[in-house]
């Protein structure tokens, strides 16, 4: 409770502004160093602890509220700590695109991972909608990790050059996940009024990584187009990846604010656990 | 003593009984708690098959509900012909984060008496109902006027 008073939206987006600024200010050190991951780390233990401090414990919202997004953090987590140790250790080096499809099937899962449990939520509130749709979103989730860990442990080459049709494999997956996961969204805010605001800083957060996605989808057009640097489309990625991971921090505060019950809730268990 | 009377005074002296069936374990604490300080008895369920098995087993003068529940949910749990003979003398009050109309419509046709939206009421407002639907021996809180069947905030 104490640190979602101190870090709110102001002090956070100031938090932000100010890693950026270090993080431009140094060249390509934090890229070389590897804790331009290590920052993203930092970050997603941050939204874990907002995550384990949520007040509700409903059975089937907590799977889209604390459940998923913990896993699709776990999947964050797994991807910058394989690229740190790749930067700062030399472990686990593969080819550039190998390494970049990793990252992307990493980060696709975990958004695939909030998008199924958005659905599943849906489905049990509405009581309509695809029945199979979860558990399809939930496969393909598996399937990018299966991949990632055939990658790292067979270290095949990928091609993401512009001419490849993977790389617009990637774009129509991340667009049809970002559809699939808007729609549910919606709908989520349209019938659950406690989910209103959450959902809210939750689009932000969604649109955040997404751009992160496809920064790191394009970077070989974006160095080319926009003759931007290596370490600075890594930069922009991540500088994206940190605001999508404070906004999922910042909507921890936002279900105890909106509801007086919640609000009482969260008080009665803090008291009941002193 | 008459044996009725030492009947009638140990039912005068036993709290009021709901049965609060709500999944989120937080929200079911909190909500046993404020209302057996109110001086109700709560028996808490967490998912529909468990409050149906209470209500063939035992009699409630008042059921909380939440709509969505594991197992059984509360709409099934209405319409479960089980329920309807324990249902048809107990009076019942949703408490869901569902806030559509038709929902709130589809079950204040199956009888239920009051239909509350969690994101817009407090526990001293779910008391106060519950107190107002079927007071209690010592009432913290009189001169409630009993609710109608409605739809929304208290």
């Amino acid at each position: 409770m104490l640190m979602s008073k101190i870090l709110n939206i102001k002090t956070i987006l100031a938090a932000n502004i100010l890693i950026f600024a270090i993080v431009e200010a140094s060249g390509s050190y934090f890229m070389d160093s590897g804790y331009i991951h290590a920052i993203a780390l930092a970050y997603i233990v941050l939204a874990f602890i907002a995550l384990a401090q949520r007040p509700l414990e409903d059975v089937f919202l907590k799977r889209f509220l604390s459940i998923a997004p913990s896993a699709a953090l776990l999947l964050f987590a797994g991807s910058h700590s394989i690229e740190f140790v790749r930067m700062k250790f030399g472990f686990l080096v593969l080819p550039t695109d190998t390494t970049i499809v990793n990252i992307l099937n990493l980060h696709i899962a975990g958004l695939l991972a909030i998008v199924s449990a958005a659905w599943f939520v849906l489905n049990a509130y509405a009581r309509r909608g695809p029945r199979y749709l979860p558990w399809l979103l939930a496969a393909v989730a598996g399937g990018a990790i299966v991949l990632t860990l055939g990658l790292l442990a067979t270290g095949a080459n990928v091609s993401l050059d512009p001419h490849s049709p993977i790389l617009y494999g990637y774009l129509l997956g991340l667009v049809a996940v970002l559809a699939v996961g808007f729609v549910a969204l919606w709908k989520l805010r349209k019938i659950l009024p406690i989910l209103k605001i959450f959902v809210d800083y939750f689009f932000i957060a969604f649109l955040f990584i997404a751009f992160a996605v496809l920064t790191v989808l394009f970077h070989s057009a974006l160095q080319s187009m926009l003759g931007l640097p290596d370490y600075q489309i890594l930069y922009i990625s991540h500088f994206a990846l940190y605001l999508s991971l404070s906004f999922l921090f910042l909507t921890s505060t936002r279900l105890s604010s909106m509801s007086p019950l919640y609000k009482e809730a969260e008080e009665f268990m803090a008291a009941e656990t002193v | 003593m008459p044996i009725e009377l030492v009947f009638y005074n140990i039912y005068m002296d036993s709290p009021k009984a709901i049965l609060l069936v709500e999944d989120d374990r937080f929200l079911a604490m909190l909500m046993k708690s404020r209302l057996e300080k109110a001086g109700f008895g709560v028996t808490p369920a967490s998912d529909g098959s468990e409050a149906l098995d209470f209500l063939k087993s035992r009699k409630f003068d008042l059921l909380i509900l939440d709509l969505v529940l594991p197992q059984i949910s509360g709409f099934e749990l209405l319409e479960h012909a089980e329920a309807r003979a324990p249902l048809a003398i107990t009076p019942v009050m949703v408490l869901s984060n569902l806030a559509q109309e038709s929902d709130a419509a589809k079950v204040i046709a199956l009888g239920v008496k009051k239909y509350l939206i969690k994101s817009r009421v407090s526990t001293e407002e779910v008391v106060r109902i519950a107190d107002a639907l079927i007071g209690v021996i010592e009432p913290a809180l009189a001169g409630t006027p009993a609710p109608t069947a409605g739809f929304g905030m208290a």
